[in-house]
């Protein structure tokens, strides 16, 4: 009973309940809440397999990105103060019974790996080769260049999209009456309101 | 001792519990976040295999997981938008017409409550009085 | 300590109650951070506006912040009826516990640091990151229109502001090579030209735009579009009182000494004195040498916390659209292009004239530094008048 088995059954338990709670929860920012618990439990569960840098990325990606942009999402979309979530119970039995024989297959495949002896307290390759192998320097490891500039090249393409879809849009003819004139909507609007 | 098949566990039950919101919920953001969890479950695995066999390789793909993942929240974000201001609904029941060729639409049993209507507050157009005032004015110039 | 305590219980509880005590310390030391900071902002505001601050409680009123804690201790604790309940009640807390949690990587000394990251710098911005959840969430479920507003545009600017602040890290990281914040302390010892801040032109300005950029993210003036109270009354803690509204002013002092924290460690010097030739801890033992670093590793510190003060109080606020372009549009290109110019410094000019530079920039700096400090004794005073031009015809 030494100090990261006590970590790593807080970090389990707090991931596993807050876990349950997404799946659970009836309102959509409430799943998102808990969704960050998990994210965070996750990220503890990194920092403990001694993968500093993936950890603080997923504080600093999910926690401090995603999730933002989600909330920031249900802020924007959701109707009434709170929306709430229904689901039949017919969904529950299909999506448990499911969910729970996968679960059953993935627990039992991955305890036929106790017999390999080896425990995965041997500390993990710092930061730098993970910096050098994306830089394409093979140090004995391997060179992860092609998949990092890939990766670039999908956020660049994924940003220039969303700012495609997200942009506000204007109809075709207001656009063209607005270059016409020089006003906005608002403008046209508050000229034919003015009136003595 | 923690060995591998107890973080296997872990993302065992993320994986699982991601399944379960992923198929029963209709909000798209609640799915899309259950998708998210199933995504935690697999870089957990990659990651403890990548720590099981003292490599590189679990960090660095569990580094592009999190870079597309990111990639995808943001579109996700941007369709999401997109969708509700077309339809004012994020059901994914809503949907239908971008089915697949030759499939019927899902029907409900229990039909889904209507949106309900829009009633932001508008303000009145400037410049003008506003109508019941504009009634009382011209009573008032009448008399 | 652990060992010390382990001798009298199993080591795993050992282990638990060093953990504790460590994070006692820390949370004591964030409080009476707050507790003289807030007492200390209300001196400068009060100075700035031409006014005495508070003075009736305590010497100097220095107890004023002890009075409103217990006064915001014995208020109600209300929540609105169009609240969402739990999540109202937990986001103060998820706001302090991010910023409190920074301060887990932070060194105060060397090897003064409650627990060593490798990646130190990427940690403490990761975690300063996550408290714009707990004050979002709190405009959300406050359920009132001022704080949502409050919240959606904590969001908007608290995730823009992140790109330029953390593209500004990086420059220093060129630099010094490494981002575990012990090891940069440690490389910026001796005298003060060894700073960061005046190793090339480009540190400088990544200083300056780190420390705009970092206030920012702490929704400080003139960027406290969170809260304008100008325009949306509280902004997202409309809706709170009593404890939890302090809470948020606990975490928004704490979230403000780990940015300053983070910006001597990376650019001023650290816990470096700038004159001592050695370090503290090698001449005058562990604790002797620690307690002098500390002291002026949380002097800079406060040095800079006092200049967001002032900052504060001099500046008026933006409006939300002047913030986000000031930041996508100018923040942005800049950082980008500083990093690209350390690049190449220290590709190509820094083994020419890097050896000068340092000494330019710092001696430099302090001569203006002393030039101003001078200028306010030899400046001559200027009166004000009795009677303002043009109001009383003078018979």
């Amino acid at each position: 009973m030494n100090l990261t088995v006590v970590l790593f059954a807080m970090l389990a338990a707090v991931t596993a309940a807050s876990a349950v709670g997404v799946a659970a929860s009836r309102s959509v920012v409430r799943a998102a809440v808990w969704l960050l618990f998990t994210l965070i439990g996750v990220a503890g569960v990194y920092f403990l397999l001694g993968a500093e840098f993936l950890g603080a990325a997923q504080l600093i990606v999910y926690v401090g990105g995603t999730m933002v942009l989600m909330v920031f999402g249900v802020m924007i979309t959701n109707q009434g103060p709170f929306a709430v979530l229904r689901t039949k119970p017919v969904e529950w039995a299909v999506g448990g019974v499911l969910a729970g024989g996968l679960f059953v297959l993935l627990a039992t495949a991955s305890l036929n790996f106790v017999s390999s002896g080896k425990t995965p307290d041997d500390p993990l390759p710092g930061i730098s080769p993970i910096g050098l192998s994306f830089l394409g320097v093979e140090d004995g490891g391997k060179s992860y260049l092609l998949p990092f500039e890939v990766v670039s090249v999908h956020l660049l393409v994924v940003l220039v999209a969303a700012a495609y879809l997200a942009r506000a849009k204007r109809r075709v003819n207001q656009v063209a009456s607005g270059k016409e004139q020089g006003t906005n909507k608002e403008d046209t609007r508050q000229e034919q309101g003015v009136t003595p | 001792m923690i060995s591998l098949w107890h973080f296997l566990g872990v993302g065992a039950i993320l994986f699982g519990l991601g399944l379960v919101g992923f198929l029963t919920r209709r909000n798209l953001i609640t799915m899309f976040l259950s998708a998210e969890m199933m995504l935690q479950g697999v870089v957990i695995n990659l990651l403890a295999f990548g720590s099981h066999h003292g490599s590189l390789g679990g960090q660095a793909f569990g580094l592009f997981i999190v870079t597309v993942a990111a990639c995808e929240a943001g579109l996700a974000l941007a369709l999401f938008l997109m969708l509700y201001k077309r339809g004012r609904s994020l059901d994914s029941g809503d949907w239908q017409t971008v089915r697949e060729v030759g499939v019927p639409p899902a029907v409900d049993t229990v039909p889904l409550p209507a949106p309900p209507p829009d009633d932001h507050p508008t303000l009145p157009v400037p410049g003008r009085l506003p109508e019941q005032a504009e009634v009382r004015f011209q009573e008032v110039t009448r008399a | 300590m652990t060992d010390w305590l382990a001798t009298y219980m199993p080591h795993w509880a050992a282990v638990l109650v060093a953990a504790g005590v460590a994070a006692g310390v820390l949370v004591s030391f964030v409080g009476l951070a707050a507790f003289l900071y807030i007492w200390g902002e209300r001196k400068v505001s009060g100075r700035i506006q031409d006014r005495l601050g508070p003075t009736r409680v305590g010497p100097l009123g220095l107890l004023q912040s002890l009075a409103d804690g217990i006064k915001l201790i014995t208020k109600e604790d209300t929540a609105p009826d169009g609240a969402d309940k739990f999540l109202f009640r937990i986001a103060p807390y998820l706001a302090f516990v991010a910023s409190f949690a920074a301060f887990v990587a932070i060194p105060f000394g060397a090897g003064l640091v409650p627990q060593p990251v490798s990646t130190g710098v990427f940690f403490v911005l990761a975690v300063l990151s996550t408290e714009v959840f707990g004050v979002m969430l709190a405009g959300y479920a406050s359920g009132s229109k001022w704080s949502l507003f409050g919240g959606v545009r904590e969001a908007a600017q608290v995730v823009s502001y992140e790109v330029p602040r953390s593209l500004c890290v990086l420059v220093p990281v060129c630099v010094l090579g490494t981002l575990d914040l012990t090891k940069m302390g440690q490389q910026q010892g001796g005298g003060f030209w060894n700073w960061i801040a005046f190793h090339d032109p480009f540190n400088s300005a990544a200083f300056v735009l780190f420390f705009v950029t970092a206030t920012a993210g702490c929704k400080r003036a003139p960027f406290d579009l969170a809260e304008a109270e100008s325009e949306l009354v509280a902004g997202f803690h409309t809706e709170y009182s009593g404890f939890r509204w302090s809470v948020f002013f606990l975490a928004e002092y704490a979230s403000m000494f780990a940015v300053s924290g983070l910006a001597v460690l990376m650019f001023l010097g650290g816990w470096h004195t700038g004159f001592l030739p050695f370090e503290p801890t090698e001449q005058f033992g562990f604790w002797g040498g620690s307690a002098l670093n500390a002291a002026v590793f949380v002097g800079k510190c406060t040095l800079l916390v006092v200049v967001m003060m002032w900052l504060r109080w001099s500046l008026p606020r933006l409006r939300i659209d002047q913030v986000m372009m000031t930041c996508l549009k100018y923040f942005l290109p800049i950082s980008c292009g500083l990093l690209v110019g350390v690049g190449l410094w220290q590709l190509y000019l820094h083994p020419l004239i890097g050896a000068y530079t340092k000494y330019v920039l710092g001696f430099s700096t302090l001569l203006f530094g002393l030039v101003v400090f001078a200028s306010l004794f030899t400046a001559k005073g200027v009166a004000p008048r009795r009677e303002l031009e043009g109001v009383w015809a003078k018979g």
